[in-house]
Order: structure tokens, then sequence, then C-alpha cells
């Protein structure tokens, strides 16, 4: 068992809200992807379920268990963010090794094969990784400890194309061979549309979207073509934006279906996450 | 795996129509074992639950089959199936759209027929 | 149940401060044995002691430096604070007992060669006979002193730790100057002394340094410990991952 609830989460720093009563659940043994804009609250709140910081009201379980200062809920859970909270005068094995003592389900040999194919010296110290590699150090750690849980707070961060590409394919072998509930919080949303099954959206401390990516992929749509035609075609329905180049238009929309009946000279095609993801955490939004 | 899957389609009906392309073009023979949702998901970087949806949608539709405990396997007649229900969409998916555009186009009927008369000449 | 690997890393990070420290010492006495060696020769009376004073001014610096990191790799690995809390007291305590233990060897060792007093020794003219009893109380001195030390330290960090840098600034500048110039002033023209005078007897007190009266220091000693230990566990409580 592994689904994390947040409930009614608010979270103040000085005088600003960062996130703001904020209530989610994310699936037991789901990929879930966690979009926000830069600032958004996405850090936030993977440091509120790992209780690295303390909420200001709401609380967040895990297994139906408080998490906060909860060692048998938080043994549940590995999370790796921006910060890198191992010394830096330790060796990647060293850490390797301390994971496995505090959580003994590390698979180690698969640490050492992942090590093999990211290039990754494991005598290497900790604070003579760069950018990308200190990613892939995390990467490693998140993926052989083998937790119940997994959040990923941009794993991607300074990884070439190819790294990217070889995260991705080890995660979803990893995630197919033994399903854990992953969050992976990420701006690179397009490579990450297909691997994530739901998707939460979270926009100025306040999540906008929670559901299945499949789902959202239905409901948005744009509707190209002669700017009046779209106008009259969309009339009453909920406009995300619109963009006109030589008298044609494309207005992006959020509806619960798709049209069925699309008239001449209307083209209507699929939203990619991305374009859906922009639109929607615009400041603008929802328009009318 | 060459991917580039389209955003248009969803999917796992993506998934399921390369899977019948193999089977159609002989790669993937029937009574051969078709590949798992961890090597699938892993190739074209999907989530395994929409490798699932694909290789579930070609099980109801009696293009593949589960072997306990060995995995799916590709059944007898596949590739019949798999003809006859392509033959059967043929015209929704290529003929009405090439009769439509040539109406915009403003080719006649005539035009058209002379097309593809000459198209099988090639 | 984090309990035993949190520990096991507590004991990791000590490890290696305390071997070079126990190389620093004896590489002194053994340079202060080779230069004295002269002088004791010649029949004069040497007198070493310190290896404690030493070991409660290494355990101090050992407690400023228990925090941050240990801290990090905890919260990293999934650690609640309380667990972290405990895994520290246990290893203070490993580490005070050890070091008592060693130090009280030593000392014994080196009596055998020179006119070697430990503090305890020299602060405690009740006792006469060098029996179990003594040797037992002074264990027991020793582990308060280097624990109290390890434990103050680690407050100290911890609500450093918890301060954001203005407060810092204010405190790390402003502390030593009243204690040491402002204080001081006052005290002299204003109560002729009278202040430090009962700073002074007040830490004798909670030391137990001024009665010779063994339970009575014992309790004493406990009672300072424990509120340490409870300042530095408040101040822990709800301390944030900060960068």
């Amino acid at each position: 068992m592994s689904v994390i609830e947040v409930k009614n989460i608010t979270k103040n720093y000085g005088g600003v809200t960062a996130l703001n009563n904020v209530s989610v659940t994310f699936e037991e043994n789901k990929i879930c992807g966690l979009l926000g804009r830069n600032g958004a609250g996405k850090t936030t709140l993977l440091n509120l379920i790992t209780g690295r910081i303390f909420a200001d009201g709401g609380e967040i379980l895990i297994d139906n268990e408080r998490a906060a200062e909860n060692d048998i809920a938080m043994s549940k859970v590995y999370c790796f963010g921006e910060q890198t909270l191992y010394p830096e005068s330790m060796s990647v094995k060293k850490a390797l090794e301390w994971t496995r003592e505090f959580y003994p389900d590390t698979d180690f040999s698969y640490a050492e094969e992942l090590a093999d194919k990211f290039s990754l010296s494991v005598k290497k110290k900790i604070k003579s990784l760069s950018t990308g590699y200190n990613s892939i150090f995390k990467i490693i750690v998140a993926l052989s400890c083998n937790a119940p849980v997994l959040l990923l707070d941009e794993p991607v961060l300074g990884l070439d194309a190819n790294f990217r590409d070889l995260f991705y394919r080890e995660l979803i072998a990893c995630y197919s061979r033994r399903p854990k509930t992953i969050v992976i919080s990420t701006h690179l949303i397009e490579e990450a549309a297909d691997v994530i099954e739901n998707v939460v959206i979270i926009k100025n401390g306040e999540i906008i979207i929670s559901d299945m990516t499949q789902n959202i992929l239905t409901k948005g749509y744009t509707v190209t073509g002669a700017a009046a035609a779209v106008d009259d075609f969309t009339k009453g329905q909920k406009l995300l934006g619109a963009d006109t180049l030589g008298g044609i238009k494309s207005a992006y929309v959020l509806e619960s279906g798709r049209p069925a009946d699309v008239p001449e000279g209307i083209e209507v095609s699929r939203m990619k996450l991305q374009s859906l993801f922009i639109h929607l955490t615009n400041n603008g939004g929802i328009k009318k | 795996m060459h991917r580039e899957l389209n955003s248009e389609t969803p999917l796992f009906v993506q998934i399921a129509e390369r899977l019948e392309n193999a089977i159609l073009s002989d790669a993937l023979a029937e009574e051969r074992q078709a590949p798992s949702t961890t090597e699938i998901s892993v190739s074209y970087k999907i989530n395994p639950a929409t490798a699932l949806k694909g290789i579930t949608l070609l099980v109801d539709e009696g293009v593949l089959y589960k072997k306990r405990g060995l995995g799916m396997f590709v059944a007898t007649g596949a590739k019949q199936a798999i003809l006859l229900k392509r033959k059967n969409k043929f015209g929704d998916k290529f003929v009405k759209p090439m009769i439509r555009e040539a109406e915009k186009l403003l080719i006649s009927r005539e035009e058209i027929i002379n097309m593809i008369r000459s198209g099988f000449e090639k | 149940m984090r309990f035993k690997p949190a520990l096991k890393y507590q004991i990791y990070e000590a490890k290696k401060q305390i071997i070079i420290f126990y190389i620093a010492a004896i590489l002194f006495y053994t340079l202060m044995a080779i230069s004295m060696g002269g002088l004791i020769n010649s029949g004069a009376r040497v007198t070493i002691s310190g290896l404690e004073a030493a070991s409660i001014i290494f355990l101090f610096v050992f407690g400023l430096n228990s925090h941050k990191s240990a801290f990090h790799m905890m919260m990293a690995n999934g650690v609640s604070r309380k667990t972290f809390f405990r895994s520290f007291l246990a290893s203070a305590a490993a580490v005070s007992i050890g070091m008592a233990v060693i130090n009280s060897l030593i000392g014994v060792i080196l009596k055998q060669f020179i006119d070697y007093r430990t503090i305890f020794e020299q602060l405690r003219h009740g006792y006469t006979a060098y029996g179990a009893a003594f040797f037992g109380m002074e264990l027991l001195w020793q582990f308060y002193c280097y624990i109290s030390a390890v434990i103050v330290g680690h407050f100290i960090t911890t609500l450093f730790y918890r301060m954001n840098k203005t407060v810092k600034l204010l405190v790390s500048i402003g502390a030593p100057v009243f204690f040491l110039i402002v204080l001081p002033i006052i005290d002299s023209n204003l109560f002729d002394g009278a202040v430090y005078n009962a700073i002074g007897r007040f830490f004798s007190y909670i030391s137990g340094l001024h009665s010779q009266n063994a339970p009575i220091s014992i309790c004493l000693k406990s009672a300072s410990l424990a509120l340490w230990t409870g300042l530095s566990y408040i101040t822990l409580r709800r301390a944030p991952v900060k960068a």
C-alpha cells in the first residue's frame, strides 16, 4: 500500500501563501506528473510530504497514517530534490551503502548496473559531481532503493538528451518490474507526457487540474479555421486562449467532450499536454 | 524503436495498430510470442498501463491471447482477422477523406476514377 | 525501527573525529614526554594533566558539528527528527562513556611513568584512597562532563541552524561583545563584580563542582543535563530543512 493523501494543506512563507488549502491524492502504484510553473508550489508540496518542512494547516496521510514525524510512514518514501542532503565528501558508493541501511530493500547490483549505464564512477565524491551527474546520482539511488513511493523533483535537471532518454526507459522498466507510486515534478512536459498516467497541475499555490492524462487530453482540443467560423463554433465553450494569423484563428478549448459534428472549414485537433499546460497556466487562464 | 507516435489517435490505439502491422507483414508470426508490456513501454517510452491497454484491445479482438505463465501470443488466424477488419475500415479511412479532399479541390468524379486507374498501372 | 541505522550513521560520523583527536593527543603527550625527559631524569617534579580538559573542548566542538550534516542525511533518508535526536543522544552517551574509559586507562598507564593528575583528582580532596569507588566516581564525573559538552554544543549549533541570517549575525557579534566587554564593564562599575560572582557560583552549582558531596553533585549534574537535552530537543522539533 502506498497512497498519499494531501488534505487541506496550507503553507505560508512570510507574507506569501505558497500553498492554499491544497487537497490531492496520489494514487497507489501510478506514475503521476506534478506540473506547475516556476514558483507554483511543486517543491513545497513535495517537501511537505516528506516532512522536510512543516505545514501551517492541514495534514498529509500515507496509507491512512499521518506522515509527519512518523518513521514508519516516512520509510515508505524516497524523495530527491534539488538540494543535495548527502555529505559532500561522501562517495557515491558510500551513499548507496547508506541507502541500503535505511532502505533495506535496496537492490545494490541494480544500482551498480545503472551507474554503469550512466557512466558514473561510484568512487566519485558527491561534491565533484556536475549538475547533470548530481541528478544521475539521485536517479540511481531513487530507482534502486525500492521504496514504495518515489518523489522525484526535477529528475532530469542538467541531463543531456541521451541520458534523459535513458532515464525514462529505466524508470519505465523499473516501474513495470516492481510497481510503485511515483510522482515526477518536471518542466519538460512533452517528454514526460506519455509516461505519466495521472497529471496534477499547480498554479499559484492551488491545484487546477487533477486527472488522468488520457482524460485531460480528450478534454483539450484546438479549433482551427476562418476566424468568424471558429468564433461561431466555439460560442459558449471554455476557451483557454486563441491565436490568429492571416485570418485563420486557432482557439484552444477545454471542454468535457470533443464535438462530434464539425462543420466544413473547421478543423478540430488534439492539443498536446504542454500546450494545454501553457494555456492553463498563463496569467489569463480560462476565458469565456 | 522508431516511434514518433502522433498526437491525434490515442496512444494505446497506435500501439495496437503497430502490433497489427507487425502481424500483417509477417514480422510477428502466428503462435509466436508478442512483445511484453514492459518491452513495449520501454521501447516507446510510454506508461506500461498504456501498453497494456493496447494489448488488451487486441486480446478483445481475438488477435492476441494469453498463455498462462508465459505471456501474450499471436492467435491463429490473427492475420486474416486483421486484414478483414482493415478492409472494412478502408472505405471510411481512405476513400471518404479522399473524396472530401477532391471535392474541396473541385476534382470531378471522372477525374478521380481515372487517377485511381492510372495508379494501378504503375 | 529507523533507530539502528540512524545510530550507526552517527557513530560513523563520530569515528573519524575521535580517532584524529586521540592521535593528536598521543602525539602531543609523546612530544611532551620526550621534551620533559631531561627534566624528569634530573629529579624535578613534573605534573601533567589536561587530557580531560582537551576532551571536553573536543567534545564541545564535536557537538557543534553534530547537527547539520547528520540532520540533512537523516532527512534525505526519511528518518524522523525524534529518531534523529534519540540516535544523537545514544551516540553522545556511547562516545562519552568510551572516552571516559579510555582517558582513565591512559591516566593509569601514565601514572606509572610520571606524576599524572586528572582534574577529578585535583578537585576531589575528599577522597584519599584510590579504590574502586574512586575510579567509579571519576568515570561518572568524566561522563557527565563529556556528555554535557556534546549536548551543549549540539544545542548551540541547532539553535544557530534555526536562526535566520540577521539573527545569526546579531548573536555571533552581540553575544561575545556583551559577555566579554559590556557585562564586565557594567559589573565592575555598578555591582563591584557581584554579577560575575553570581554567574560563577551558578555554574559551579549546576555542574556540581562546588559540592564535595557526591550524590548531590550527581543530582545537580543530572538536572542540568536534562535541561540542556530538553532545550536541544525543543529547538530540533520544528526545524525545517534549510539550504
